[in-house]
């Protein structure tokens, strides 16, 4: 039915170089991307022509549905990332975008712990899907494509 | 300076016709006329005397006509252009007629119509109030006023002329 | 020669060549009695004739003298910044020099006029007809001027029209200083272009620092010929730069009519989307009664700020509630504070708390949650505005984390306060010390993991009868309850230290179209533990308080990536086939004698499928022999972004789980005996921009008690409309009543529920708002509520009609009552709304949407 083992890979980036910053510098997300880029292949330096940046990451927790006696019975657990990438001088060539997920959970009032304990897992989970949505994204961008809205930003003068 | 009416006259040109039973003289040509530290120049100076021979007007042409004259000791000088200026001994008073410009310490006036009282020191500008025949018509005057701190003490710079 | 400008820099000359034109710059043309035809791009305006001086009576529409420009006469560009219900906006003129920041000492006046006399004596001089002066930013117009150059005078007489960056004033006279720019203008009408403000005021005067008093003034943001309301103050102080306003003794007029007074009120005035104030809302619930609050917004300093929330409840009393916010590029946090004296329930109630966050930029990063109150009953009974919804419990948690790169080290200790009196006590971790990493083991390939743990899990249990709000509680049959605590026992009622250290090695090998990734893991963990003393049948002294255990855990997890071309409707897309299948094998090794700190059974999902172990927490290592099978495909577009994805699994087990959870009698329940899990499936489609579908289903064709699933769908064509629709269900909520001590397994105790909710517009200026939350296993309404919104240029009320499940904790015992209440909530444009404010976290909480919905409110 048309399908075949793909020849490049879904999630490869093509980037040979690039810069990644973000606002909380040590926090999970901007480490997960970094080592997930490395595995690609991708050298994240400074000095490279283009910048991934983490502009934000939000996280929710909501009650979508309640026990017999109204306390929350499962949460919804959202967590987005927002990110651009931008040239030298911090002109965004693409994005700002947002990638979103989503987990449910039981909430057990009489086992907070082990309740937040599973939320915590699901934070990770979470946090690995946004790295790989991240990925597939970069997968589709070059470096040709990069420095042709580079210099169109520089056509239009600004 | 006042003790500039009391100064000799000194004419420069490249030539000159004199009237005496007009009592009229017309010099042409680079002319200059210089009384103590007042200086006018200009391409045509028509110089009128009254009967007893004492100078009554000095009407200079050119492109433009130019006045140079300090009022008091240590003030900075007065300096004034149009394409005709009217100097009357008896009043003591220049007027400036179309595209003058005239710049007493730091402040700039500058329209179709502007006298200038030497004695009082008095700059009357546009049409209504200068009782001078009006220049033409409802002319606008631009004034620039400097500050303060930059007219006292700093030599005042040469806006370049519109 | 081009002209330069010299400026005394010290006791040399600084000269730059002069940006404006070497000429003058050109005279604005003369006023041309009707606004200039419009051009496409920005309008130019011209400097309407002043109509002030009793001209001829203009018709009422025409503002243009406030640089009001109507509807028809605005660019493309400028009617997309207002609301479609604007009758038009203000717009400044351009002008040369409006942006120029030079000190006003150094900056020369250009004059020009019909006629002007000068006297260099006195160094005086003045000027009349249509006189019009420039100096820097600032421009003025006025029909005769005076200048008094010794001590930098100007005196500006008849159809005064002065305009600073952004604000234009028309008044009767005004007198500058032309060597700092301060001027004062009598009687007087102003324009704050950005803040789509105007008013009147007795005297207006412009600061050296271009910050506007207007004292004996008013200010509104309606448009001219409006009077909806209007800020009336005795001294109201606009300040462009930081884009806050600042009145004193203020009262609110509606229609002319005062209707609120303030002594003090702080607002945003340009559109920097900062909070602002007086928002008031007034609601009637069966509860609270009347409640009418008055939020009072107080900006300390760039990044300080203050927000109090006086709010009268007619059945308790005066409630003081109050959170002050810092912010900076390192840390940033909160301060929450709120007093009551509760007539109705005959004690002060407080609650008081602190969330931080640190180290944002640094490797040390701390963070705090910290919150107290009074009394258990604290949020059902005040459902208070802050952000602590009706959970059962408040955080008091403060950790200190060291980032390594590869590693990461914390310590921490966090306690809880519960919000309810009918749950178990949960632990406290006094402290808690987590050191986890990975690095690869040179280029081998294997990658080494270490996570390590040391707690001390801690608790007093409660004893005796169940005390609620009016003494002793009684049960339906009306015997008291004991406290949720008596029920627990043997290992339940253990404390106690606990070490676990579980270093692993793996070998993830990809490459673009599989993956293979073996992993082997041991945890061990070891307990230090102390008995509570009460006898009930458990053998306290043959127990052992030293329990511990070291599993071993091997797990191989493969997959490929098939894909192809294909299009739907008319959108190529690249479809992928994710095959996977995972492997997990755990030693059974018998844990029972390890108690429950912070341990429990995780939902089953498709990503649960996945893990290598069926536990959260680290009581419980999962004995395991089982095979996942999964299949994922994605649907993605050409720049990656995934329009559709669905994932369906199951897995296999080749043997039956014996390690199960503690039951009531302190001892595990009985072993999984099934040999396949339930289907676990989930999807989600972005149909288009607006509209999105998320639906998870889980199904056990022999065993219906674990089935559960959802659906959910989004639609958002433009962020004024949104539509949500939602159905969960639930077989069984395996919870632990703690009321009866006994694990809920009653079949009817299942979740059946729908979600409702919109906004949607009527019109430009109705919108309908409405939720309905319905609960079919209990046949009754958790949530309804419905309403309207009136939005108008320059004020917004909404009106909600709100039914809702009262949080009732012994519902096994009385039967629950419901809440009815009318929210009114009143926006005034331009003044802020104040987030936070009860309806704003109302429909915040309630309707998925919202939030962007008002981000791009008008």
């Amino acid at each position: 039915c048309g399908f075949h083992l793909r020849g490049t890979g879904v999630d490869s980036v093509e980037l040979t170089q690039l810069d990644v910053t973000a606002q909380n510098r040590y926090g999970r997300t901007y480490q997960q991307v970094l080592e997930a880029l490395e595995v690609d292949g991708v050298q994240v330096t400074p000095t490279a022509a283009y910048r991934l940046q983490l502009l934000n990451e939000g996280q929710e927790r909501r009650a979508v549905s309640y026990t017999s006696s109204s306390t929350p019975a499962e949460y919804e657990l959202t967590s987005n990332l927002t990110f651009q990438i931008a040239d030298r001088q911090g002109r965004p060539l693409i994005g700002p975008e947002t990638l979103a997920t989503r987990r449910i959970y039981v909430n057990d009032k009489d086992n907070i712990i082990g309740t937040t304990e599973e939320e915590e897992l699901l934070r990770r989970e979470m946090r690995q899907d946004l790295t790989r949505q991240l990925l597939f994204r970069l997968s589709s961008i070059s470096e040709g494509d990069l420095s042709s809205r580079e210099s169109r930003l520089d056509q239009q003068g600004n | 300076l006042p003790s500039d009416s009391s100064q000799p006259i000194r004419i420069q040109a490249n030539s000159a016709t004199l009237d005496d039973k007009r009592n009229t003289a017309v010099y042409t040509g680079d002319v200059v006329i210089t009384q103590g530290t007042l200086r006018l120049t200009g391409a045509r100076v028509t110089l009128t005397t009254n009967a007893n021979g004492e100078l009554n007007t000095m009407i200079t042409q050119g492109g433009p006509a130019t006045y140079q004259q300090t009022p008091e000791a240590n003030k900075p000088p007065v300096k004034a252009r149009a394409e005709t200026i009217e100097y009357h001994a008896d009043r003591e008073t220049i007027v400036l007629i179309r595209n003058a410009f005239l710049e007493q310490s730091g402040n700039t006036f500058q329209g179709e119509h502007v006298s200038y009282d030497i004695q009082r020191q008095v700059v009357d500008a546009g049409n209504s109030s200068s009782g001078a025949n009006g220049g033409a018509g409802s002319g606008r005057i631009e004034i620039v006023i400097q500050p303060r701190s930059r007219n006292t003490e700093a030599p005042s710079e040469e806006p370049a002329t519109p | 020669a081009n002209q330069v400008q010299c400026r005394p820099a010290g006791n040399s000359w600084a000269c730059e060549p002069l940006q404006a034109p070497g000429n003058l710059p050109p005279r604005p043309p003369r006023p041309a009695p009707a606004p200039a035809p419009v051009t496409d791009s920005v309008v130019k305006a011209a400097e309407p004739a002043a109509t002030l001086s009793g001209g001829p009576a203009t018709p009422s529409t025409d503002f243009s003298r406030l640089d009001w420009v109507p509807r028809e006469q605005l660019s493309s560009e400028q009617l997309a910044a207002i609301a479609p219900y604007c009758g038009g906006t203000y717009v400044e003129p351009e002008r040369s020099g409006r942006d120029d920041s030079t000190p006003f000492d150094q900056l020369p006046v250009y004059a020009s006029a019909d006629s002007s006399r000068f006297e260099q004596g006195n160094q005086t001089g003045v000027l009349q007809g249509d006189v019009l002066l420039r100096q820097g930013r600032l421009q003025a117009r006025a029909d005769q001027a005076s200048f008094d150059q010794a001590n930098a005078q100007a005196v500006l007489e008849g159809n005064v029209r002065l305009r600073d960056q952004g604000v234009l004033v028309l008044g009767d006279s005004a007198s500058m200083r032309i060597d700092n720019g301060e001027t004062r203008i009598d009687g007087v009408e102003y324009v704050v272009h950005d803040a789509r403000a105007r008013g009147t005021a007795d005297t207006l005067r412009r600061r050296d620092d271009a910050v506007i008093v207007i004292s004996d003034g008013s200010y509104t943001t309606c448009e001219p010929g409006q009077n909806t309301w209007s800020l009336h103050g005795k001294d109201i102080e606009l300040d462009r730069e930081t884009g806050w306003g600042e009145a004193k003794h203020v009262t609110l007029r509606v229609k002319d009519v005062p209707v609120f007074y303030t002594p003090y009120m702080y607002f945003p005035i340009d559109d920097r989307r900062q909070t602002g104030l007086l928002v008031p809302s007034f609601s009637y619930s069966s509860d609270n009664g009347t409640e009418i609050e008055t939020p009072y917004y107080i900006n300390i300093a760039p990044n300080y700020d203050a927000t109090l929330y006086p709010r009268y409840l007619s059945e308790r009393g005066l409630q003081m509630e109050g959170d002050f916010r810092y912010l900076h590029d390192d840390n940033k946090g909160t301060l929450t504070a709120a007093f009551l004296n509760d007539s109705d329930y005959g004690e002060n109630r407080w609650l008081y708390g602190w969330q931080h966050e640190g180290g944002l930029q640094s490797r040390w990063s701390t963070e705090v949650d910290y919150t107290d109150i009074s009394d258990p009953f604290y949020f059902q009974d005040l459902n208070t505005a802050l952000d602590a919804r009706s959970g059962t419990y408040v955080n008091q948690r403060a950790g200190l984390t060291y980032r390594g790169d590869g590693w990461r080290f914390q310590a921490a200790v966090h306690g809880y306060e519960l919000a309810t009196i009918t749950s178990v006590t949960p632990y406290e971790r006094l402290p808690q010390l987590r050191l986890d990493g990975a690095n690869w083991l040179g280029d081998t390939g294997l990658r080494f993991g270490y996570n390590a743990e040391y707690a001390y899990f801690d608790r007093n249990l409660g004893s005796g009868l169940l005390t609620g709000k009016d003494g002793i509680q009684l049960d339906s049959a009306g015997q008291p309850i004991l406290t949720p605590d008596e029920n627990l026992v043997g290992l339940q009622r253990a404390t106690g230290h606990r070490v676990v250290v579980s270093p692993s090695i793996s070998y993830p090998w990809r490459n673009s179209w599989a993956f293979v990734t073996p992993k082997l893991r041991t945890q061990s963990t070891y307990y230090d533990l102390n008995f509570d003393s009460r006898a009930d049948g458990f053998d306290y002294d043959g127990a052992n308080n030293t329990p511990s255990s070291t599993i071993p855990v091997a797990s191989l997890d493969t997959g490929l990536y098939f894909d192809r071309a294909t299009s739907w409707f008319g959108r190529n897309l690249r479809q992928t086939l994710e095959p996977r299948a995972f492997y997990l094998y755990a030693a059974d090794e018998d844990q029972d004698d390890q108690p429950l700190f912070d341990t429990n059974q995780n939902t089953f999902s498709y990503s649960s499928l996945f893990r290598d172990n069926r536990f959260s927490g680290n009581d419980r290592v999962a004995d395991a022999n089982q095979l996942s099978l999964g299949l994922t495909s994605r649907a993605l577009e050409a720049n990656g972004t995934e329009r559709a994805r669905a994932s369906f699994g199951q897995v296999f087990y080749f043997r039956d789980r014996n390690v199960q959870l503690l039951d009531t009698d302190g001892v595990a329940r009985d072993a999984d005996k099934s040999s396949s899990s339930a289907y676990a499936a989930e999807a989600m489609y972005q149909v288009s921009d607006a509209w999105r579908v998320n639906a998870d289903v889980i199904w056990d064709p022999d065993d219906s008690t674990s089935d559960a699933g959802s659906v959910f769908a989004h639609y958002q064509p433009e962020p004024r409309k949104v539509l949500n629709m939602g159905y969960r269900y639930r077989n069984n909520i395996n919870t632990y009543n703690a009321l009866t001590g006994a694990f809920q397994r009653d079949p009817d105790s299942r979740i059946d529920q729908s979600d409702l909710s919109f906004m949607w517009p009527l019109n430009p200026q109705w919108s309908l708002i409405g939720r309905w939350q319905h609960d079919f296993d209990q046949d009754r309404t958790l949530e309804a509520f419905g309403g309207l919104e009136y939005d108008s240029c320059c004020w917004k009320l909404r009106v909600i009609n709100r039914y809702w499940v009262d949080y009732n904790e012994f519902e096994s015992v009385a039967t629950d009552d419901a809440n009815r209440g009318i929210f009114l909530q009143l926006v005034l444009k331009g003044l802020g709304s104040v987030s936070g404010n009860e309806v704003d976290s109302l429909l915040d909480d309630g309707i998925p949407g919202y939030r962007e919905r008002e981000d791009n409110a008008f």
